[in-house]
């Protein structure tokens, strides 16, 4: 592209000025040249005129014809021969006078002009230029024909060394042209070279490179939207690396999961069938295979829902009671709170909400499940709904061991457990809150965690409308 | 007979690995997380170690760290070379993946304490005396004539004594993977053994399975 640019911008350049050049010196020698010929074919016409006075008077005084030419030419000769300029003299087309330095005639053809004509023409003889005008005598001597030469051979020369001078410039011109052209390029297609180079870093995968803006509007204006370019890309690199490092997360972790019971699993069955048991031994191996199989139904049933929930485009949205979602959710969880000795109170200031009346209910359960399960014996969950912030919440708080900051973050990751002994123990399979989570996105509203180790924990649900 | 610490979490396969470990005369004692294990390990010394990596807070690395000279099995549901590398080079002796079979677990073990000369030297069932190293075979105090096939057997037999051996297991075990051989020739050396060594009521033949050494 640059070198396009610059091969032809300098052979166009070139061509112009050098034409130009040239028409311009051909014109301005044709306009000299004409401008002397004309002076020339005055000083012709004033010689004709002197010398046929000159002859007519000697021929009154008697002399004979070619005498009194001869006389008026030789007295010519001398004071034109200084100005380099060369008579002729020719009587019935035969040169009979000539003070030309070198032999030279003119031809018949030359010869065969009308009587009255002069005729004008430039001659080259032996390499010199000559302006040779040639006109017959007027009338009573018009058998005799004056031809006058005047040497041109040293202003043509002149004229001549002035075009080269000025090609000779042009040529200078060219070269001083074809650098700064090359400079001038260089310069303007610095900014694309960079995005070039930076391009090639980009697609190398370095996508944090980025481009100074500089130059001129345009090209600052393709910096610019190149430079956005390539923060999209980062961005967009990002979160698809994010993304696929995620799932790869959650296939490493759903292989541990799946494994670990298939390996107690598989084990048991082997342990039963390879020896010899009591009905004891034959009652805790069957019962291992049992739980770990409803570990994996359990998990299995949960992965499904959340997919369920991922895919499902539209959730039926209806208003709902939330006095009779916290009853329901009492219910649900009746048998595990008396298990535990644990108290479940609720307070509600909300009318109703908007939401899918299955999906609310089993988001609330597992955020009642997972207050259970932080709980030791005697403790105290709250379920509440209000507003704050024009906001519809609801939110569910125990007094229960609580969590880090860190174990905050990681909360909704699927598989993750605060505490994994005692998780699997009661059945948890590390995916409610992660189901919790897509509910929460379904309905556009928010999940909000906040902890003190060892004091209590509250969770929100932060409705958008 | 040895003394061996099992350090995993699930409590499914924690006793999984006590009962296998115990079929074959093993005493196995239970950690659930990392810190209870480099408790027992201070206060007792063991003959072996199976040391889960996936562990919660503490994980088996960090457990390893603490573990002088006691031979060590890593237990790791992952598939991860870097995770086997990572242990292998911090000390450990051998690994097992998840899930594993019970015969698997049993001769990494017994390896691991031949090498460190804990297995048991001899064995003793009724009025027969089984002396490993020396290779002796005494009934009530008589020594028994045998081939070294029928005391190879026997010894497959007393290793994973309680556990029923198929008879293709027995054939890779004890004649090795290039033998073409039928499975009757298993049955025939069986019945040299019960019959030399009045073992018919401790060999049984378990239903489409094979046989197992009842102790």
């Amino acid at each position: 592209m640059k070198n396009k640019t610059y091969i032809w911008t300098l052979v166009l350049f070139l061509l112009f000025i050098n034409v130009g050049i040239m028409l311009f010196s051909i014109s301005n020698t044709k306009h000299n040249l004409s401008g002397i010929k004309g002076s020339y074919l005055r000083e012709h016409y004033f010689l004709v005129n002197s010398m046929t006075k000159d002859i007519m008077a000697m021929n009154n005084r008697g002399y004979e014809i070619d005498d009194a030419i001869a006389r008026s030419y030789d007295s010519y000769k001398m004071h034109y021969e200084v100005q380099k300029i060369y008579l002729q003299i020719y009587k019935d087309k035969v040169s009979i006078h000539s003070s030309l330095p070198i032999e030279a005639t003119l031809s018949d053809k030359e010869m065969n002009v009308e009587k009255d004509i002069t005729e004008i023409h430039v001659a080259t003889l032996n390499g010199r230029k000559y302006i040779q005008i040639s006109g017959n005598l007027p009338e009573q001597y018009s058998q005799y024909a004056l031809v006058y030469y005047a040497d041109i051979t040293d202003i043509v020369n002149e004229w001549e060394k002035r075009n080269n001078s000025l090609f000779i410039a042009s040529i200078i011109f060219s070269g001083v042209l074809s650098i700064c052209l090359f400079i001038l390029l260089e310069y303007l297609f610095e900014p694309l070279e960079r995005i070039s180079s930076i391009s090639n870093q980009i697609a190398n995968g370095e996508y944090k490179e980025k481009l100074e803006i500089r130059g001129g509007e345009e090209i600052a204006e393709v910096v610019q939207s190149f430079n956005t370019m390539a923060d999209k890309i980062q961005y967009q690199m990002e979160e698809l690396e994010n993304h696929a490092r995620e799932k790869q997360r959650l296939i490493d972790d759903l292989a541990h999961e799946l494994r670990t019971p298939l390996t107690a699993i598989y084990g048991y069955a082997e342990y039963m069938q390879k020896t010899h048991l009591s009905e004891e031994d034959k009652y805790a191996a069957t019962n291992y295979i049992l739980s770990e199989s409803t570990r994996l139904k359990n998990i299995s049933e949960s992965l499904l829902e959340l997919v369920i929930i991922r895919e499902e485009k539209e959730i039926e949205m209806i208003s709902m009671d939330i006095e009779q979602l916290f009853k329901k959710v009492h219910q649900t969880e009746n048998i595990k709170l008396k298990e535990k000795g644990i108290e479940l109170v609720y307070y509600n200031e909300l009318k109703e909400i908007k939401g899918n009346k299955d999906l609310i209910e089993s988001m609330v359960v597992n955020l009642v499940d997972n207050a259970i399960k932080a709980c030791s014996t005697k403790g105290k969950i709250t379920m509440r709904a209000y507003f704050e912030n024009e906001k519809k919440i609801i939110e569910v708080e125990d007094n229960g061991k609580g969590m880090t900051e860190k174990q905050l973050l990681q909360v909704t990751e699927a598989f993750y457990r605060v505490d994994t002994a005692r998780s699997r123990k009661e059945g948890g399979n590390g995916l409610g809150l992660a189901l919790c989570e897509q509910i929460a996105k379904k309905h556009h509203a928010e999940l909000s965690f906040s902890s003190k180790p060892n004091e209590k924990t509250i969770v929100k649900v932060i409705f958008q409308e | 007979m040895a003394d061996i610490l099992v350090v995993e979490d699930e409590e499914a396969i924690n006793e999984l690995i006590r009962r296998n470990l115990k079929l074959v005369g093993h005493t196995c004692f239970l950690a659930m997380d990392g810190e209870t294990a480099v408790e027992m390990i201070n206060n007792k010394s063991f003959d072996l170690i199976v040391l889960d990596i996936m562990l919660p807070e503490m994980d088996g690395f960090e457990v390893l760290e603490q573990v002088k000279g006691t031979p060590t099995i890593l237990l790791t549901a992952k598939r991860s070379v870097e995770d086997r590398v990572k242990g292998l080079v911090m000390g450990a002796d051998d690994y097992l993946t998840k899930p594993f079979e019970m015969l698997e677990l049993i001769a990494r073990v017994e390896a691991i304490l031949r090498r460190t000369k804990k297995d048991e030297d001899t064995f003793v069932i009724d009025n027969v005396r089984v002396e490993f190293h020396s290779r002796r075979l005494l009934l009530e105090e008589n020594v028994v004539e045998y081939t070294p096939k029928e005391f190879e057997l026997l010894e497959v037999l007393i290793r994973n004594r309680n556990i029923a051996l198929s008879r293709e297991k027995l054939l890779e075990l004890v004649w090795g993977f290039e033998y073409i051989g039928e499975s009757r020739t298993v049955d025939v050396h069986i019945q040299k053994l019960r019959k030399k060594l009045g073992l018919e009521k401790r060999i049984v033949t378990v239903y489409k399975l094979g046989y197992r050494l009842e102790v």
